[in-house]
């Protein structure tokens, strides 16, 4: 534990909304926007929580600048108003700080089921 | 002074702007223009009876205007336009918090998605779903944007 605490700066962990974003970034793949991350999350939040476009956005910023997300500017579209797209990437960091992400929250899992706590 | 009054239509150009601007579609315009020799002093558009004011266009939409003939107060000419803005302007809002690429693309996004709905599902539920994620996309914007600028 005392390793694991050690080998994660603070700014390395990823909380729950982070974990939804770059999952979604993973599932929608080469077309990932802003929009199709929304849809996305939408669908993952199962309505279990209000997503909106803007906290999609400073998130992916805050992702952007831990190094998990790479974005890039496309060109502009006459369906949006004249308006650029800005893409977004998982990057190999990003990959491997979910995959952590989410072997925590298995193992908690795991570890409730043990007990009979998720009947 | 030359003073004049005039009824007039306006051309698809300008009706295609003015219905992105005002976010008003499927409706039939029509209006007057005060003249003073080769100024317009005065402007204002009608929809079904009810005045539409948006004094804000009216130096660019001027330069559509199609003079039909002065004076013919009765005769009123309509156009039909397909709505394809939506009901307000958010850059204005995100224009503030965010860089302006960063604002073109959420703008853009919401613009899109406004137009898918309002083709599914009707314009006023397309209007309601464009003012809701404005002012929930606000909150974590402005947030995050009080927590740089600290």
């Amino acid at each position: 534990l005392f390793h694991t605490v050690e080998v994660m700066a603070k700014g390395e962990y990823l909380g729950e909304f982070e974990q939804l974003i770059l999952t979604a970034l993973l599932i929608v793949g080469t077309d990932a926007y802003g929009m199709t991350v929304h849809e996305q999350v939408e669908k993952l939040a199962a309505g279990l929580r209000a997503v909106s476009l803007g906290s999609v956005y400073t998130t992916l910023d805050r992702l952007e600048q831990k190094g998990y997300v790479r974005s890039w500017f496309g060109g502009a579209r006459e369906e949006r108003g004249g308006r650029s797209k800005r893409y977004f990437e998982i990057t190999g960091a990003g990959e491997s700080a979910l995959k952590n992400a989410l072997r925590v929250a298995d193992n908690m899992v795991a570890g409730l089921r043990e007990i009979g706590g998720l009947a | 002074v030359n003073r004049s009054r005039s009824h007039f239509t306006l051309n698809p150009k300008a009706a295609l702007e003015l219905s992105s601007w005002v976010g008003l579609s499927d409706r039939h315009f029509w209006g007057w223009a005060k003249q003073r020799n080769e100024d317009i002093t005065d402007f204002r558009v009608y929809e079904r009876g009810r005045y539409l004011d948006f004094g804000f266009v009216r130096a660019r939409t001027f330069k559509h205007l199609d003079w039909i003939s002065p004076s013919d107060l009765g005769r009123v000419m309509s156009i039909r336009i397909d709505r394809t803005a939506p009901p307000l302007k958010a850059e204005f809002l995100f224009h503030i918090f965010m860089t302006p690429q960063n604002c073109d693309a959420i703008v853009g996004d919401l613009e899109e998605r406004y137009k898918l709905i309002s083709k599914k599902f009707g314009h006023r539920r397309a209007d309601f779903w464009y003012c809701t994620q404005t002012f929930l996309s606000l909150e974590p914007i402005v947030w995050a944007w009080t927590r740089r600028s600290r």
